[in-house]
């Protein structure tokens, strides 16, 4: 690398000297003198430098951005794919909430855990069971109306079958209670149900069948359960007239197809309805509009109400307590006077009687009560108390 | 010095301040490697102390304008080191390649060490911080890059490894 040069001479040295001095003059000149020195720089000679240098670095910009980008757009991505299901189940949670609150009768909520196995499509397994109170033909429902009924409970889980299921049968009526049949899957073709699963693929649709042939019903037809049979309470909407069949039974019924209210493959959420038989079971609920929104208003201004009450109970105990402390104070202070203006050769002790203060009942107390309404703000139950 | 070497000088020269200013934004390290003192030692070593100076003054002087710090430091420091290195090689006259690795070493260390005291800003702690960790480490990083770039451009510089 080195090729020999001369040694250093006087003129070397007094160039060395005038560099060193221009270099520290230039670093005590004023800021805005080196400032223009500097520009005056960049803007000439340094011009193509600080170009390099401004590609160099949006490249490294751009580069490390680029990792950053995916890294955000697959983030979206994921959070894209899994808000579908986030709706579909709050939009779910809604509809059952809202039904909850319209229903008069006890019920149990629970999740549809799947089917049963391969080939088990009109059987699901939900995910409350005889410990919480479900039994056996026990009616099971979702905002949209008549899921199918609860076949076997074991204590953790229970099994029902579906509208889609061949041994469905439901007693049902037109919703004006003027035509009677029974409810039971549609198989196009075919009364056997294999390869009729309700699924995504082919629409599930039901049959209303033994409707007497002087009776007759339009298109759009509200079909709900007629309450004659013991399993189902009578008002649960079942399906929706689309059309009618041929006849059977020689003509003398008539056979209409129904577009079921619930989808079954597409039912989550559930509640299975703990009914007794009454006259009027639940005809009108799901004819109330349904309003959740309103049902989730009516639990906050439940919840409201709640802490309003505890603080005002709150409120109470304190002026309570502060006016027993006036009485104590005031009865201490005529104890002390009493006491010294007493004679000297009787001197009596003083025992102030400080009245004994027990906290008054007031059992709901502020952080029980807010922590309750809280509960009741942030996560409102379902459950009712039979 | 025939004119073709003098280009041949010229253009390296240039190409390595090129490279300084694409290469070192890009990497965004710390302890980058510095192809303005590689560029200086290079020149420094093949003419005498005073041009040596006057290249180190004129390079630092362009560094002041692109960086931003104290206008002055970097040229001073490069004054020094270009002045110094032209002095040096003129004394010790070796084309080693290790020897010329602690010399980009040194030179490197020396100007961020001048650089450091011209400019005053960073109190004692950050000095020492500075001065015995991060300089020494982009010194090490210069020096590997001065020796690759050695070998690389061979038969440019008519280098002679002993």
């Amino acid at each position: 690398m080195a090729r020999p040069v001369a040694q250093g001479t006087r003129a070397d040295a007094f160039v060395l000297a005038v560099c060193v001095a221009l270099a520290l003059l230039l670093l005590v000149l004023p800021r805005l003198t080196r400032d223009r020195f500097s520009s005056t720089i960049r803007g000439t000679v340094g011009a193509p430098l600080v170009s390099l240098q401004l590609r160099a670095e949006r490249s490294r910009i751009a580069l490390l951005a680029h990792d950053s980008t995916t890294r955000v757009i697959d983030s979206l991505v994921l959070e894209a794919m899994s808000t579908q299901p986030l709706r579909a189940e709050n939009r779910q949670l809604r509809g059952l909430l809202g039904l909850g609150q319209r229903l008069d009768v006890d019920f149990v909520p629970a999740e549809v855990l799947g089917t049963q196995g391969p080939g088990e499509g009109n059987t699901v397994l939900l995910s409350a069971g005889a410990n919480a109170g479900i039994e056996r033909r026990m009616p099971v429902v979702a905002p949209a109306g008549l899921v199918g009924l609860v076949r076997a409970v074991d204590p953790l889980t229970s099994e029902a079958i579906l509208l889609s299921h061949p041994d469905f049968r439901a007693s049902a009526m037109s919703a004006d209670g003027r035509v009677y049949g029974m409810v039971q899957p549609y198989l196009p073709g075919s009364e056997s149900l294999e390869g009729m699963d309700g699924g995504d693929e082919t629409p599930f649709l039901l049959r209303l069948t033994w409707v007497r042939v002087r009776d007759t019903l339009p298109e759009g037809t509200v079909i709900v359960t007629s309450g004659l049979g013991v399993a189902y309470p009578v008002g649960i909407p079942v399906g929706t007239v689309i059309g009618e069949l041929p006849p059977e039974g020689g003509g003398f019924q008539r056979t209409y197809l129904l577009r079921p209210a619930v989808t079954p493959a597409q039912v989550r959420l559930v509640m299975v309805v703990r009914h007794e038989p009454r006259d009027d079971g639940l005809i009108g609920v799901w004819q109330l509009p349904a309003d959740a929104d309103s049902a989730l208003r009516a639990v906050r201004q439940a919840a409201d109400s709640m802490v309003t009450d505890s603080i005002s109970r709150v409120d109470a105990f304190l002026r309570e307590r502060e006016a027993q402390l006036r009485r104590a104070d005031s009865l201490r202070a005529d104890s002390i006077r009493a006491a010294i203006e007493a004679p000297v050769a009787t001197p009596a002790p003083v025992t102030p009687q400080l009245p004994a203060a027990p906290p008054p009942a007031a059992p709901r107390t502020t952080p029980d009560s807010l922590s309750e309404s809280s509960d009741l703000l942030a996560e409102p139950r379902l459950e009712r108390e039979p | 010095m025939s004119i073709g070497r003098f280009l041949r000088g010229a253009l390296l020269f240039a190409a390595l301040v090129a490279l300084h200013y694409s290469i070192r934004p890009f990497l965004g390290w710390r302890a980058a490697p510095d192809f303005l003192i590689i560029a200086l030692l290079i020149v420094a070593v093949r003419v005498r102390p005073g041009v040596a100076t006057i290249a180190g003054f004129a390079l630092g002087l362009l560094a002041d304008a692109l960086a931003p710090g104290h206008l002055g430091a970097a040229a001073l420091g490069m004054s020094i080191i270009g002045y110094s290195a032209s002095w040096l090689k003129a004394m010790f006259f070796a084309d080693n390649l290790v020897l010329n690795a602690f010399f980009f070493f040194l030179g490197k260390w020396g100007f961020d060490l001048l650089h450091l005291v011209a400019e005053g800003r960073i109190g004692a702690s950050g000095f020492a911080m500075q001065a015995l960790l991060w300089s020494p480490l982009s010194a090490a990083v210069t020096a590997l890059t001065g020796v690759l770039l050695l070998l690389l451009l061979r038969p440019l510089l008519e280098v002679r490894s002993t």
